[in-house]
């Protein structure tokens, strides 16, 4: 659900939907979503000063009831 | 789910005799049949030339216009369907032009968020996609169970109760934090009322509305008296 959530807002904002992929990593403790995006879209899901990427968070932290609480999202691209 | 063209993009262009010709052309390609459907640039009007000398087809360049209310909508409900959210929604325009979408509907309060902070983040997000899309400037301003008319209006009531306060006592009042959103209904309340001033104070999320009695501010914090 979460991840799901991740897949449309970031699909939403980059001119590369299709390289969109979202990866959940769970061990030890660590509950992370990893957004993989484009080389040219990282700035577009991230924003100045992260602008973009701290509503995202916002919204995917809030909305994904108790297992969302801590989750990390960060961003990769390759 | 066909979101997120390139901006800037989709531009396909067209020659004719005359610009009506090349436009007709143009939507024919794009398989419109109306101009309404289609943003529409004249590149080249036409010319005469002499004896065939000089002259010039004319060239526009069409591409099909993009419903920003319906791609915001569509962006929402996609949004909805990833939380396995219903709702009912409710799209108009205010006299600003703005595009409203307002969603009703049971378990919304996940998408408003502790002070709106989630939906505020989520209609900032969704006028970052719109924006990316090609056309012209379009303003969504989102709500959930009508959230943001009920805020309002304990807004306005509470700075109406403060303003009294301040007025009687002299003294200012430090309100409870607020988001933007929420310390702009605050300001603009508080600026038609005579007799005090506003100010913000402290930072984001922390960051809390200040009335002050007319005349007195932070800095000097003193009597004119």
């Amino acid at each position: 659900m979460s991840e799901e959530l991740l897949r449309v807002l970031a699909r939403a904002l980059v001119e590369k939907p299709d390289k969109v992929v979202v990866t959940r990593v769970q061990r030890e403790g660590i509950n992370m979503l990893m957004l993989e995006v484009a080389p040219e879209d990282v700035g577009r899901v991230i924003g100045k000063q992260g602008r973009i990427i701290k509503a995202i968070r916002k919204v995917v932290r809030t909305t994904g009831g108790p297992a969302a609480k801590g989750l990390i999202v960060e961003v990769v691209s390759r | 789910m066909s979101q997120g063209e390139p901006p800037n993009s989709g531009w396909t262009e067209v020659s004719g005799r005359t610009v009506e010709e090349a436009i007709e052309a143009g939507l024919e390609a794009l398989g419109l049949s109306s101009p309404d459907q289609a943003d529409i640039e004249v590149l080249d009007e036409p010319q005469r030339g002499l004896l065939g000398i000089g002259s010039r087809e004319a060239k526009v360049r069409v591409r099909p216009r993009v419903d920003k209310a319906r791609a915001a909508l569509r962006l929402v409900q996609d949004v909805l369907d990833s939380l396995d959210l219903s709702a009912a929604s409710a799209v108009s325009r205010d006299d600003a032009g703005r595009i409203h979408i307002d969603l009703d509907g049971p378990n919304l309060g996940i998408l408003i968020g502790r002070r709106g902070e989630t939906l505020d983040a989520l209609q900032y997000l969704i006028n970052l996609a719109v924006s990316r899309l090609p056309g012209g400037v379009e303003r969504v301003v989102l709500d959930a169970g009508g959230y943001r008319e009920r805020r309002r209006q304990s807004l306005l009531r509470l700075v109406e109760r403060v303003t009294e306060t301040v007025r009687r006592t002299g003294q200012e009042v430090v309100l409870e934090p607020m988001t933007p959103s929420e310390r702009k209904i605050v300001h603009l309340a508080a600026a038609a009322v005579p007799g005090v001033r506003s100010e913000s104070r402290g930072e984001d999320p922390l960051r809390r509305v200040v009335i002050y009695p007319e005349g007195e501010s932070e800095r000097d914090g003193g009597d004119t008296e």
